[in-house]
Formats: structure tokens, C-alpha cells, sequence
């Protein structure tokens, strides 16, 4: 209702203004054609812009005073301090370039307006003059030139890594992993085939170094010591960006970058500078990447030295925390190896939150580990209550549309374990269907052991891999 | 498209008519004449609908994102009529179609807009006239280059509508995010149409610059020599030369591109895992394709810039009745920016991962740059000086540009220090950069253009009134739009961010995004006007005299409608430069180029005298 008369409304304000319209133009056609005389729209438009320049500049003034105080956030690396100096001086030059310029060229149209009976000055050139203000610029320019070399020579130059806490980053869709060097204070190699679902980073796990490194989940850095990024992607470019240390560097799938900078200010120091005390220094990414390009979080947080050097010996190495799923043998923490002949022996407990599907950052799909007697496809009761599950989520969602994949583990024959994955997934789809989901909203299909969720041929990794895997589809 | 081509046929309407007054048509059929013509007039009007039609289509997607940046809780259901599934069931845009948006709006901006609608229009329609021709060299060739440019519209739009929707990579499609379709929706189907959508872009492009270029070197009239060219017809003459030399690197890119997403090839991708897999690719370098996008890219802003400095020069000349100052300065300036254009383009890689050597070397290339365009600005100040200066919408839009023109370039001098560069590429401060130089820059110059030759186009005057408002309106909501993102930038919002409450550094400035939305919305809505206005007049307007802005260049000795061929008899020679405005001694403020200088001895200078 509101609304048509809202529509009403403007319909009858466009007719109103049309109709006006209309009737100065047959006034102007019954005075003349276009004669070109000048008239009084020539000064309202030359005082226009004079008012325009004076208003502009007190606009310019007060919004920048308001914005003022979030500008360039905090420096809080070496190089970041030196940049931003050189920003500020660069900004002072181009302001009084802007405002030089501006006020003749606001002032002019004012001053040289139309008079009648008035000629314009026959100017069309003077050398001297020309040639003056093409130096002023060049010489301007060389000088912001010589000043942005220097600092980018600076920054650009490495110290050598001995000197330096090394830190790996790698971007992938949509997030963070870092890695550092662990106690031995070396980084294992890397490689993107042997990426999975635990091992994000493709840490060579053969290679001795490696046996230390540790991914923690937030970066720690040093106050005052040299860091070294070692930037790298997985899937498409992203960019590290860390705004408060005035770095920004692309990560590129199969090309390492790198980026190195000094931290000067610890994060307490920082809450403490800022008053606000649940301050936190962030990575954004800065390259588009994606559906979730825009909540690439990670926190980092800078600490003295000391404090750091607890925190990095207080961490765990990558291998020890995912020895389990990673089935490596690990000398520190040997995994209990159950060997139950049942293909059902080892419980995995779902906690699984279906409504991860609905806001999903990133591409999602989510396991379910729904129980099959060995080369069974019907549902027993216990999987149908889990399956239950699934259909209340569709109900709720009416507009959700979902592919169910049945998985396998690695044992026996693979076309065999494909064609029953198949024929569990289906077996969940006819469920489904039969409770009264439509069946366009539906779609089954069988990866028997193509795509285990971990590798190796523990029972704790069959029976991850016995899954079913949900994705919301479009 | 149906709206284009409905205008087309109002077109020929209004212009059948103007034919049958002056008697010279030719016994062509209709379709030949108005659709298939070969008449660069058309072709230059069929150029101007086309963009105007996208210019619309990429205003509103600026708005439905701008809605979501500064109003990313409001529910907008009431899009879905327009936007179907891709606003969510709880009435939010989706991550991906925002992407999308983005993407297709800096495309049809940049290409489609600025390129075809501003170069097309305004090449095709005044160099025959203007250097004294009948026509293009080619008019077949010409038909050719709009028909191709009309396909690649036609494929672009279709892009919009499919179900994985349009390219979402950012226009500059960098790979591996464009070459994979599981990286994101928009590089499946859609990137495949806007790949072949710009590859045919290009073909029309070449077909078009080869065509003004030829047509200027080959075609001027008797007297024309180059030294006596309007500063238009040298922009149009250079931005044609830089386009045939930059965009077929586009389209070797373009390429490489559709080889690595169809023929399983690595140009540009190498060690990929994605959704569970590690795929094949190896070797191949995003890196490269950066390099290629660039070439072209850089140039591409002086494409899209270039034309409307040479409008402007034009106008601001003829409506301070005053010669452009330093003539020979700005044709050297716009050679000097077209050969600079094409060794900066890594300034938009100094953070890329390229060899900081590089980095150093395109900084101080970049603001060699600068000079060329200092001035430039400093000419057009100084041509205002002394003036005499008559307020046209033209001439409003033309300072507007300057004005644009000077706040957008200085602030290419942060971003062109590397250094400085570091924090605020791929921020805000881009957008406010580049927008303001490039994009409303050129936009008020192609506005000019059409107040200002609207006249010879249509036979008819715009109203003067609604071009006044229409101006204000736009000069003041543009900077308000535009302006305040460089605090945004400063502060170090990224770009193409969907949302930016999800990091505790970029909470601030709620209050001025949305501020920027609303000024967005509004300076979009004003635009309003200027179409009525255009549309209105064409029928409508009050008939325009001969050489309404006491002109001096040679299309305003042409037939209030020119015909086929321009000239009803001999073309006009030209016997003098394009800018004899308040000549001392003369009897009226201008002497156009076809006057000859016997004819003016009390105003002609000591060394001024007829050759022939
Ligand atoms: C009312 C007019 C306009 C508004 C409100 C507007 C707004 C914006 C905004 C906010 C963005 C950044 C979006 C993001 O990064 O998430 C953007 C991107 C862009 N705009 Fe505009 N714009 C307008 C007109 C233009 C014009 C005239 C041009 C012509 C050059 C243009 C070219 C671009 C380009 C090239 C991009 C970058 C796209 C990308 O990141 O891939 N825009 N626009
Ligand atoms: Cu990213
Ligand atoms: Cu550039």
C-alpha cells in the first residue's frame, strides 16, 4: 500500500515536472529558435562555480578532520614509519599543487565570464612560460622520485635469513596457514601434491626438518627483530596485508614471495597507546579471490622477545598434534592402532551443525559418518535417525538443494566399493524422497575410495573415510 | 538490446526527414541506410545509443553494490524480482554475484562505456568531418567495427543472465581465479562469454582505430596539414594508435587464457590444489598474464582519458573565445603521454611478487608520466585566462573534467611511489584514484561531447536549462561519491570487499560509506535528466542554426544535417589553424579554418599568408 503511493506519488511528480517542462520550452520556441545570445544563466553559473570552490574547500576541511583520526592506522613497523613520512610529504606537495591550481582554475571562469562587447585576450602561446612549468613538475617530480627510491631500495633489500624469525604464510580459499621452523630453526620443504585435508600446507613430511615445524593458528612476531615472510598460495593469488606494519605482498600459487619488515610495537603497547584494550593487530587479504576474499582473517600478535621465545617453545609440532589422522609413526606419541575386523568399529561421534551449509564461507561440504553393515545399502534405524537430521534441515531450508556423495574406504575391490558408495547415497535420497522432499532437491553420487578425507590404512582413517558427504548445490 | 535498437528506428525517423529536406539521398534501402549503414554519422550515433545503454547497465550495478557496502544490514528481498536467486533467503546479496557486480561494472565502465561508446562515437563522427571528408577511408570496414562491437555487447549481456553468473575475477581477470571454474561461480560459463565477448571487442576496435587513422593521414582536406588539426582529431588520431598497438596483447592474453581453461595448457597456472585436488597445471606463471593485461591496461586509461582531453581542449577553446594555449605543447603532451603509456603498466605490480628492480625502474618511468600531463592542466588554466568565457553545459563539463582531471592526477603521484604504494595498493585509495581520473574524467568529457555537438548530430538544440542542473547536480554528487573514499583508502579498506565488519581495522567509516551510497544513488538518479533531456530534445529541441557555438572547426560549415557525403558540393579547404578566436583586428570573435587569410588582412599576422 505504502508503496503504491510512493509510486503514485513520483508518477505524479514526473507528470507535474513534464508538464512545466513542456510549457517553458513552447515559451522558449514562441520567443525564438536558439538565438546563442548570453543571458543571465551565464552569471548564476560563473558565481556557481566560485561558491562551489569556497564550499568544496570547507567541506574538504571539516570531512578531513573527522576522518582524520582512522588515517594510515598506527604504524608500527620501521619501514612503515619511514613510508608513512613519505606519504604525508608527497600529500603536502599534491595539496599545494591542488590548491594552486584550483583556485585559478575555480577563480577564472569568475573573473574572465562573458561581457558583452568584451574581447578575449589572443594569447596562443609563450614559450618562456611553458617551458617553465613543464621544469616545476619535472623537478617536483624528481625530487618524490628520489625519495621513493630510497625507501624502496630499503625495503626491498633483504638481510640475509640467519638474521631473520622466518615465518611461512600460505594463502588458499579462504584463509591462512603459517608455519614456523620449529626448534631446529629449520623449515621442512613443501609441496602441493602432498596437500589434503590435515596436511593444508603440503609439508614434505619425509623431510627431517619438518618433524618441528608447527602451524599455529595465530602469527607471533617479535618486537624489534627482522621477520621474513615467505609468502606463498595453494589455489588462486591472494595478498598478505598487514595494514598497521604497511605490508602487502602477493601470494602466487607457484611462486614464493617474500616480504621482510621490523615490528616496533607490542600489542600490549599498542592497546595501551590506542586505550583499547582488546586491540589486535590483523592480516587481510588484498587480492580478490574469491567468494570469502573478504574474511581472510588471522590475528597476529607481537610480543617481546622473551615472550616470544616461550610461546615458540611452547609449541607443538605439526606432526605430533595430527599424528592420529596424519598415520605417520611418531616416536613421540605412538597412536593406539585398533585392528577391529568390523568395518564399523570405530565409532566416529558427529557433531555436526548442517546449518554450516546455509552461510557457508567457503565451498563446504560436510561428513557425516552414517553406519552401513559391510556391503550393506539399506539404512538401518540408527542411520535413518541421523539421516532424520538431514531431512529437518531440508524442511527448514526450503530452498536448499543438496548432493549427497557416498564414500568408501580403501578396502577391496574399488569399482565394487564405488558402485555400493552409490548405492548408499541413493538409499538416502529415496529416504528423503519418501518422507516427502521433493526430488529435484536431491542428488546422489558414489566416489567409492576416490576421495578419502585422510590418507593411509589405519582403522582410525577407514573410518573417517566411511562417510557421507553433504554439499549444498545450486 | 531491444532498446537499442528502438532508438535506432526513432533515429531514422527524425533523420528520413532531415534527408528528404535536403535532397540528397541515395537509393539505398532502408536497412542499408540506418541499420548497415556505412555512414559514419550513424555508425557514430549507433556507438552513442550503445553506450548509453550500458552506461545505464553499469550504473545500476553500482548501485546494487554500493547498497551493500554502505548498507550491508538492510534486507533487500525486494531485488529479488531483478536479481532472483542471487539475493539470499535472508535477503542478502550474494558473495559471489557481489563480485560479479563488480566485475561486470568495471568491464562495461572501461570497455564498453569509455572505449566504444566515447571513442566510437566521437572518432567516427568527427574526424571525417572535422579533417574534411567525406567520409571514413573504409565505410565498410566501419559498419564492421560497430557490428562486431554490437555482438560483443550482445554475448556481454547474455553473460549477466545465466545461472553460474557473469565473470566475478575483478575486470582485470587475473588467473587462476578466472581460469577455474571451481575457484569461483563466475568463471565457468561467464568467463567463457566474457573472454569471446572482448575478444570480438578487440576485432571491432582494430577495425575502428585502423579506420581513423587511415582516415586522418589519407583523408584530410585541401589545407589541412597536420600542424593545423584540431586538438581533437590529434586525441582521437593518438588513442587510435595506442589502441592498435595495445589490444591485440589483450588479446593474445585473452588467448592464453581460453587455451589453459579448455585445452588444459599452463600459460598461467602452476601448483594448484583446489577442493580436494591437486591439479595438473605446471609451469605456467600468473605473473605473465599480468604483464599482458597490463601492457594493455595502462594504455587503456589514456584510450579512455585521451578523447576527452581533445574535447575539451575543443570547448574550452571555442567557449572562452580564446585559442587553446600552447597548441604545439599539447600535441607534444599527447604524444608524450601515448609512448609513456606504454612503458608504466607495472606500476599496478609493485607488490605482485615481480622483481623489486622492476619496481624501481616503472616508478620513476610513472612519474615521468606526470609532466606531459602537468601541462596539460596548466594549458587549459591558462586558456581560460583573459577569456571571455560563455557558460554552454559543455563548457560546465569541460572545467568539471579539468577540475577532475587535476584532483584525480595528483594523487597519481602517491600511488606511483612504490614505496607509498606498498600500503595503498588494492585499497580505497585505488578507487578513489582511478575513478575520479579516469572514470568521471572521461565521463564528463564524453557529457560535453554530446551538449556540445549535439547540435550538428541531431539537428536540434538540447535545453540549456536542464544542462545547467544536470551539471551541478553531477559535479557535486560525483565528488561527494568519490572524494570521500580516498579517507577510506587512507585508512586502508580494501577493495572489493564484500563487507569490511569482519576485520576489527576496517569497523570504522559505517557512517561515511553509507554517506557515499547515498550520494551515489543520487548522482546516479540525476542522470535522469540528461536522458530526458537527450531523448527530448532529439524530437523536440528547438531547431539549431548552422554554427551554433560560433565554431571554427570545419563541421560547422557542413548542412545543419549533413548528409551522406557531408558536403552537398565541394568539401570546404582549410586555410588556417582551428583556434583564430578574438583575433586583434578582426570584425567578429572567430574565423573558421575555411576562411582564407586574403580575405582577413586586417587580422592576419606578419607571417601569415596564403600558400596557394
Ligand atoms: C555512479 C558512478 C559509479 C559508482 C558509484 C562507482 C562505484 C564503484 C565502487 C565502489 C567500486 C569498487 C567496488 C569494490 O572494490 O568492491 C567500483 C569499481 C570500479 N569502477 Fe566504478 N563507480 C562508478 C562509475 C564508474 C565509471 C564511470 C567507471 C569508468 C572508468 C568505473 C570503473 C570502475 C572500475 C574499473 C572498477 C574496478 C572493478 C574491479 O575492481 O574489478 N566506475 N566502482
Ligand atoms: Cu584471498
Ligand atoms: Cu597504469
Amino acid at each position: 500500500m505504502v508503496t503504491l503511493l510512493i509510486i503514485a506519488c513520483i508518477l505524479l511528480l514526473v507528470l507535474i515536472l513534464l508538464l512545466a517542462f513542456r510549457a517553458h520550452v513552447l515559451i522558449g520556441i514562441i520567443k525564438n529558435a536558439y538565438t546563442g545570445k548570453v543571458g543571465v544563466a551565464n552569471k548564476i553559473n560563473a558565481i556557481g562555480i566560485l561558491i562551489f570552490f569556497i564550499v568544496g574547500l570547507i567541506a574538504f576541511y571539516f570531512s578531513y578532520q573527522t576522518a582524520k583520526p582512522y588515517f594510515l592506522p598506527e604504524a608500527a613497523s620501521v619501514h612503515g614509519l619511514a613510508t608513512d613520512r613519505m606519504f604525508w610529504l608527497s600529500m603536502t606537495i599534491i595539496l599545494i599543487a591542488f590548491l594552486v591550481t584550483n583556485v585559478l582554475l575555480y577563480t577564472f571562469p569568475y573573473l574572465y565570464q562573458y561581457k558583452e562587447g568584451k574581447r578575449a585576450y589572443f594569447y596562443p602561446d609563450n614559450v618562456k612560460l611553458e617551458m617553465m612549468w613543464t621544469l616545476l613538475p619535472a623537478i617536483v617530480m624528481t625530487i618524490l622520485v628520489w625519495m621513493g627510491l630510497k625507501e624502496w631500495n630499503i625495503i626491498m633489500d633483504f638481510p640475509p635469513e640467519e638474521e631473520c624469525v622466518v615465518i611461512e604464510i600460505m594463502g588458499k580459499q579462504f584463509g591462512w596457514h603459517v608455519r614456523y621452523a620449529g626448534k631446529d630453526m629449520k623449515m621442512g620443504k613443501y609441496s602441493f601434491n602432498s596437500i589434503n585435508n590435515v596436511n593444508h600446507m603440503g609439508i614434505d613430511l619425509s623431510d627431517p626438518n619438518s618433524m618441528d615445524d608447527f602451524c599455529p593458528n595465530e602469527i607471533h612476531l617479535p618486537k624489534g627483530k627482522k621477520i621474513l615472510l615467505k609468502i606463498r598460495s595453494r589455489d588462486v593469488i591472494h595478498s598478505v596485508y598487514l595494514p598497521h606494519f604497511r605490508v602487502k605482498m602477493d601470494a602466487v600459487p607457484g611462486m614464493a614471495t617474500k616480504f621482510w619488515f621490523i615490528p616496533t610495537k607490542t600489542t600490549m603497547e599498542m592497546r595501551d597507546q590506542l586505550g583499547k584494550p582488546d586491540f589486535n593487530y590483523e592480516m587481510a587479504c588484498t587480492e580478490i579471490c574469491g567468494k570469502s576474499h573478504f574474511a581472510m582473517r588471522m590475528v597476529v600478535v607481537v610480543d617481546e622477545p622473551e615472550e616470544f621465545e616461550k610461546w615458540y617453545a611452547a609449541q607443538k609440532p605439526f606432526v605430533e598434534e595430527n599424528a592420529s589422522s596424519l598415520n605417520l609413526p611418531v616416536k613421540s606419541k605412538p597412536v593406539e592402532q585398533k585392528t577391529d575386523t568390523m568395518s564399523v568399529a570405530v565409532e566416529i561421534k558427529d557433531t555436526v551443525n548442517l546449518d554450516v551449509l546455509l552461510n557457508a564461507k567457503e565451498e563446504k561440504s560436510v561428513a557425516l559418518h552414517i553406519n552401513f553393515a559391510p556391503n550393506e545399502f539399506s539404512l538401518s534405524e540408527e542411520a535413518k535417525t541421523k539421516v532424520d537430521e538431514i531431512y529437518t534441515f531440508m524442511i527448514k531450508n526450503k530452498d536448499i538443494k543438496l548432493e549427497i556423495d557416498g564414500h568408501t574406504d580403501n578396502t577391496g575391490d574399488p569399482k565394487k566399493n564405488k558402485e555400493l558408495s552409490e548405492k548408499r547415497a541413493k538409499a538416502i535420497v529415496d529416504y528423503l524422497v519418501s518422507k516427502g522432499v521433493k526430488k529435484n532437491r536431491l542428488k546422489a553420487k558414489g566416489y567409492g575410495s576416490e576421495k578419502p578425507l585422510v590418507e593411509g590404512d589405519s582403522e582410525q582413517a577407514k573410518a573417517m573415510n566411511r562417510r557421507v558427504e553433504l554439499k549444498k548445490i545450486n | 538490446m531491444a532498446v537499442v535498437e528502438a532508438h535506432t528506428q526513432h533515429l531514422s525517423s527524425g533523420q528520413a526527414h532531415a534527408h528528404d529536406e535536403h535532397h540528397d539521398h541515395h537509393d539505398l534501402p532502408w536497412i542499408r541506410k540506418y541499420i548497415f549503414s556505412e555512414d559514419h554519422k550513424i555508425i557514430a550515433k549507433q556507438y552513442l545509443f550503445t553506450g548509453i545503454f550500458w552506461a545505464i547497465v553499469g550504473g545500476a550495478m553500482s548501485l546494487i553494490f554500493r547498497l551493500q557496502l554502505g548498507f550491508p544490514e538492510a534486507d533487500i528481498s525486494w531485488l529479488k524480482p531483478l536479481l532472483g536467486k542471487w539475493i539470499t533467503p535472508e535477503g542478502k546479496l550474494d558473495q559471489e554475484f557481489y563480485l560479479a557486480l563488480v566485475t561486470m561494472h568495471g568491464t562495461i565502465m572501461v570497455f564498453f562505456v569509455l572505449t566504444a561508446g566515447l571513442s566510437g562515437t566521437f572518432s567516427n563522427y568527427l574526424i571525417p568531418l572535422q579533417v574534411g571528408a567525406r567520409d571514413m577511408a573504409s565505410g565498410f570496414l566501419n559498419m564492421l567495427s560497430y557490428w562486431f562491437f554490437f555482438l560483443s555487447s550482445v554475448l556481454m549481456f547474455i553473460s549477466i543472465f545465466i545461472p553460474t553468473g557473469p565473470a566475478g575475477g575483478g575486470w582485470t581477470i587475473y588467473p587462476p581465479l578466472s581460469a577455474l571454474p571451481q575457484a569461483i561461480s563466475g568463471s565457468g560459463a561467464g568467463m567463457t562469454l566474457w573472454l569471446i565477448s572482448m575478444a570480438i571487442f578487440i576485432v571491432s576496435l582494430l577495425l575502428g582505430g585502423l579506420n581513423y587513422i587511415t582516415t586522418v593521414i589519407n583523408l584530410r582536406t585541401v589545407g589541412m596539414t597536420f600542424w593545423r588539426m584540431p586538438l581533437t582529431i590529434w586525441a582521437f588520431f593518438i588513442t587510435a594508435i595506442i589502441g592498435v598497438l595495445s589490444f591485440p596483447v589483450l588479446f593474445a592474453a585473452a588467448l592464453l587464457l581460453i587455451f589453459d581453461r579448455s585445452l588444459d595448457t599452463s600459460f598461467f597456472l602452476s601448483d594448484i590444489y583446489m577442493q580436494g585436488q591437486a591439479l595438473h597445471y605446471k609451469g605456467g606463471s600468473p605473473l605473465l598474464f599480468q604483464h599482458l593485461f597490463w601492457f594493455l591496461g595502462h594504455p587503456e586509461v589514456y584510450i579512455v582519458l585521451l578523447p576527452a582531453l581533445g574535447i575539451t581542449s575543443e570547448i574550452i577553446s571555442t567557449c572562452s573565445r580564446k585559442p587553446i594555449f600552447g597548441y604545439t605543447a599539447m600535441v607534444y603532451s599527447i604524444i608524450g603521454i601515448a609512448f609513456l603509456s606504454f612503458i608504466v603498466w607495472a606500476h599496478h605490480m609493485f607488490v605482485s611478487g615481480m622483481n623489486p628492480f622492476l619496481g624501481s625502474i616503472f616508478m620513476i618511468l610513472t612519474l615521468i608520466i606526470a609532466v606531459p600531463s602537468a601541462v596539460k592542466s596548466f594549458n587549459y588554466i591558462a586558456t581560460l585566462w583573459r577569456g571571455n568565457i560563455i557558460f554552454t553545459p559543455a563548457m560546465l563539463f569541460s572545467i568539471g573534467l579539468v577540475s577532475f582531471f587535476i584532483s584525480g592526477g595528483l594523487t597519481g603521484l602517491i600511488l606511483g611511489n612504490s614505496a607509498a604504494d606498498i600500503q595503498l595498493h588494492d585499497t580505497y585509495f585505488v578507487v578513489a584514484h582511478f575513478h575520479i581520473v579516469m572514470g568521471t574524467a572521461s565521463f564528463f568529457g564524453m557529457l560535453a561531447g554530446v551538449y556540445h555537438w549535439f547540435p550538428k548530430m541531431f539537428g536540434r538544440m538540447m535545453d540549456e536549462r536542464l544542462g545547467y542542473i544536470h551539471f551541478w547536480l553531477t559535479f557535486i554528487g560525483a565528488y561527494c561519491v568519490f572524494f570521500p573514499m580516498h579517507y577510506i583508502g587512507i585508512a586502508g579498506f580494501p577493495r572489493r570487499y564484500y563487507l569490511f565488519s569482519s576485520f576489527d581495522a576496517f569497523k570504522t567509516f559505517t557512517e561515511l560509506d553509507a554517506f557515499i551510497s547515498m550520494a551515489a544513488i543520487f548522482t546516479v538518479s540525476v542522470q535522469f535528466i540528461f536522458l530526458f533531456n537527450f531523448f527530448y530534445s532529439i524530437f523536440r529541441g528547438r531547431r539549431a542554426p548552422q554554427n551554433p557555438w560560433k565554431s571554427n572547426t570545419l563541421e560547422w560549415t557542413a548542412p545543419i544535417n549533413p548528409g551522406h557525403g557531408n558536403w552537398p558540393g565541394e568539401i570546404p579547404h582549410v586555410y588556417r589553424w582551428a583556434y583564430d578566436y578574438s583575433k586583434p583586428g578582426a570584425a567578429d570573435d572567430y574565423i573558421p579554418q575555411n576562411i582564407p587569410f586574403s580575405q582577413t588582412p586586417e587580422s592576419n599576422l606578419p607571417h601569415e599568408k596564403d600558400e596557394e
